[in-house]
């Protein structure tokens, strides 16, 4: 029974010393590793602070006043070239009625939803037919020839630009083209305080 | 110790707690006497031994029981390793407002020999003088030869240099890593950095002034300057300087509203990063510590001063068609006009006679103590060392007062003109200006040095002067520029003025209708030109300067430009002084 108990106390330590050793060794291993790694931490941001200095070397404002003026095609802003939001005009309401119209159920059929304004067409191009007759007569497109009919006559792809990738019809915001004024170039100016 | 034995003593083994372990279960031995009291003995001690022991082992257990299953949960599974230091370079970086470096610190490499364990000093001393070209192999041999053990060979070598010595494998020749200050914008703002000595001490600038800040911590400091707006006002003033080939020239961005100095240059100007091979003309730094006679630019100081002392209006006006006499002197006008001039008038066409009318209407004390009030007396305190303290008159005659009032006779900084310049404009604050940047919603300190109204009429003042008067060239249109043109004669080494030496400056302050910024510029002895039919004033040579700067950095700045003029001032009001009354002035 002592024997027994002695031999297992024994193993137990050591089982307990040679695990102790291989943790010691290990976390050596790891205390080398740290201090490596901080050595390069070091290294690195001592790296860092170099590029940090080239970097604003580089960024000098006489040279890239002098790059600006060789490749680049830039001048100084002028006053008259920075406007407020509230300067810029409205963009004009889209006119949505007009192609829906034409663009009845073969339309909706050959080109499938996939973005937001294509949905909002298709969506027009649906409910348009199922509007009430005097609803169409009312609106000003409508009043020469029943909308079914010139839409089977013809078709919706040939009236409307389409997108040459998708198939899809394109905005009507695009179509419709003028209206939009004189650009306004606006420059957001922030001061960095 | 007599004791009876027994005959045969039979001694069983027993344990420490009485158990039998042996054989002889019933036998035991008593003793008695002696010998039965050092049984005792040593049983108890076996006993309190025993006790010591377990309590030893019980304290252990406790604790490895604590250790294992009660602090289970506040035990880290990470080891703590202390967070990384940053970067020991021995000196924080400057940077500017929006945080370009300025100056850093490098690390780079020292050569040093210690010549007793050089072997040979000439062939060491040849070879190293192959490597380092500014070295003669006669000169190396002598230190390398020296009877000593550490000799400097040579400061900070460049990466390359260091490799080849490097290759050279010559014994006694050791590296020493150090730190180098370096300046990645060179020049640019070398009057404001200032610069070190070999040893990483500050010796200018602000470098000598945070010398002990900035080496005992490794956060940044960060300046006012918006090194954008520092290179456009450097750009330009050199252009100006190159084109009147002044000798010289400065200028200053301030914000009116903080005190923040948002550039200053001083031309020429140095490298930083080797300031001892520019002559001490370009280290000397014109913006705070040359003092100058600006002339007329002191008319608004003079005029703000009559308005707020109420000795004019702007209904007031003087007649300015005869020269003033005094002692052995005579005082004329620039642009002479012959007749009577409005204050409006005055101001725009920089009439000195108009202008000693108005001074010598407040009095020698009122003036004196007007521009005591603005700063313009004494030496401004500045982060900077070098700040040059104003020449003012010994004694304060009435002559004095006269020429002080076109700004002669009175020598002061460009830093002063700028800082008191914010106070006309700002609304009356007199701030103090700095060169580190403020804190967003940091409330400034200012001391109120005149009223709002008077501040509004000098607003509008200045701003007659750009549309109509004498800074016309300084207009940048939509960012309703004020300001006032200086043309100052230098003082010859006589005494007397120098007809042909002067100093053309221009003081400028933005948006108008809500001061933001002053700017100041000045050109020390500009020639005229032929594209300026002979001039070589303020309003020819500096004030276009301004006008250049502000459409450069206003757009920097965010400062919205204003879509159209003011009506009231475009009409040519001027000699209806009538009209000049009520709102607009107020809500300008």
């Amino acid at each position: 029974m002592i024997r027994l108990s002695m031999v297992f106390w024994l193993a137990a330590i050591a089982v307990a010393a040679i695990f102790l050793y291989e943790i010691k060794h290990e976390v050596q291993d790891l205390e080398e590793q740290l201090a490596e790694v901080h050595g390069e931490i070091l290294r690195d941001q001592e790296a860092i602070q170099v590029l940090k200095a080239e970097w604003s070397y580089l960024n000098r404002p006489a040279r890239i006043a002098e790059l600006a003026d060789r490749y680049l095609e830039l001048k100084p802003i002028q006053a008259a070239q920075i406007a407020s939001f509230g300067e810029v005009p409205q963009a004009p309401a889209p006119e949505l009625p007009a192609p829906a119209q034409e663009a009845s159920a073969p339309a909706t059929t050959n080109a499938p939803a996939a973005d937001g304004i294509g949905n909002l067409i298709e969506a027009v191009a649906v409910e348009a037919p199922a509007a009430p007759q005097s609803a169409r007569q009312s609106a000003p497109q409508s009043t020469s020839a029943p909308a079914p009919q010139r839409a089977a006559s013809q078709p919706a792809s040939d009236d409307r630009p389409v997108n040459p990738v998708t198939g899809k019809p394109l905005p009507i915001a695009q179509q419709s083209g003028g209206g939009v004024g004189q650009p306004v170039q606006l420059i957001r100016t922030g001061a960095q305080q | 110790m007599i004791g009876r034995r027994s005959d045969k003593p039979e001694i069983a083994l027993r344990s420490p707690c009485g158990l039998d372990v042996g054989p002889n279960a019933q036998t035991f031995v008593a003793l008695e006497g002696s010998a039965k009291q050092s049984m005792e003995t040593g049983k108890t001690r076996l006993v309190i031994a025993a006790l010591i022991f377990l309590f030893a082992f019980a304290a252990i257990g406790v604790r490895l029981f604590d250790l294992a299953m009660l602090t289970q949960g506040n035990e880290p599974s990470l080891a703590d390793a202390s967070p990384d230091a940053p970067l020991e370079t021995g000196r924080a970086n400057i940077v500017d407002r929006n945080g370009a470096i300025l100056a850093t610190t490098l690390p780079s490499s020292s050569l040093y020999a210690n010549p007793r364990q050089i072997l040979d000093p000439e062939a060491a001393a040849t070879l190293v003088a192959g490597v380092l070209p500014e070295f003669s192999a006669s000169e190396l041999t002598a230190r390398l030869g020296a009877d000593r053990s550490f000799v400097w060979l040579k400061r900070n070598l460049t990466p390359r240099q260091q490799a080849e010595v490097n290759a050279l494998g010559i014994p006694g020749l050791y590296f020493l890593r150090e730190q180098s200050r370096v300046y990645p914008q060179g020049a640019l703002a070398a009057h404001i950095v200032g610069f070190n000595n070999v040893d990483n001490r500050g010796i200018a600038g602000l470098e000598q002034s945070f010398d002990d800040l900035l080496r005992g911590s490794s956060t940044p400091l960060q300046l006012s300057i918006d090194i954008r707006v520092q290179h456009v006002l450097t750009r330009e003033l050199q252009a100006a300087m190159q084109e009147f080939q002044g000798i010289g020239a400065a200028g200053l961005v301030m914000d009116a509203k903080t005190g923040e100095i948002l550039a200053m240059t001083s031309l020429p100007s140095f490298d930083p990063g080797a300031p001892g091979e520019a002559p001490a003309d370009a280290r000397f730094n014109r913006a705070t510590l040359g003092v100058y006679e600006v002339g007329s630019v002191f008319k608004i100081f003079t005029t703000a001063m009559a308005l707020e002392a109420g000795a004019v209006s702007l209904e007031s006006g003087y007649d300015t068609s005869k020269p003033i006499r005094i002692a052995r002197f005579t005082i004329n006008d620039f642009h002479p006009k012959n007749r009577w001039l409005s204050l409006p008038e005055i101001f725009m066409y920089s009439s000195n006679i108009g202008s000693v009318h108005m001074a010598m209407d407040v009095g020698t004390e009122g003036q004196q103590r007007f521009l005591g009030e603005l700063g313009l007396l004494r030496a401004t305190s500045f982060e900077l060392p070098e700040v040059g303290q104003p020449m003012i008159p010994s004694t304060w005659r009435e002559i004095n007062t006269m020429t002080i009032a076109y700004g002669h006779g009175i020598a002061v900084t460009p830093l002063q003109v700028t800082r008191a310049m914010g106070a006309v404009i700002n609304g009356g604050q007199l701030l103090p200006a700095t060169l580190l940047k403020r804190l967003p919603g940091e409330t400034v300190p200012g001391r109120r040095v005149m009223s709002q109204t008077t501040s509004a009429q000098m607003r509008w003042l200045t701003r007659l002067v750009v549309q109509h008067g004498t800074g016309r060239k300084a207009d940048a249109p939509g960012y309703l520029v004020g300001g006032k043109t200086g043309t100052a004669d230098k003082l010859k080494p006589s005494g007397s003025y120098d007809d042909d030496a002067r100093i053309a400056s221009f003081l400028a302050g933005f948006p108008m209708d809500d001061p933001r910024y002053v700017i100041f510029a000045m050109v020390d002895e500009p020639q005229p030109t032929e594209a300026t039919h002979g001039y070589a004033t303020g309003g020819w040579v500096t004030a276009p300067v301004v006008g250049r700067v502000v459409e450069q950095i206003a757009p920097l700045l965010g400062v919205v430009p204003r879509a159209s003029e003011e009506p009231e001032v475009v009409e040519n009001a001027l000699l209806v002084p009538a009209r000049l009354k009520g709102p607009p002035l107020a809500a300008n």
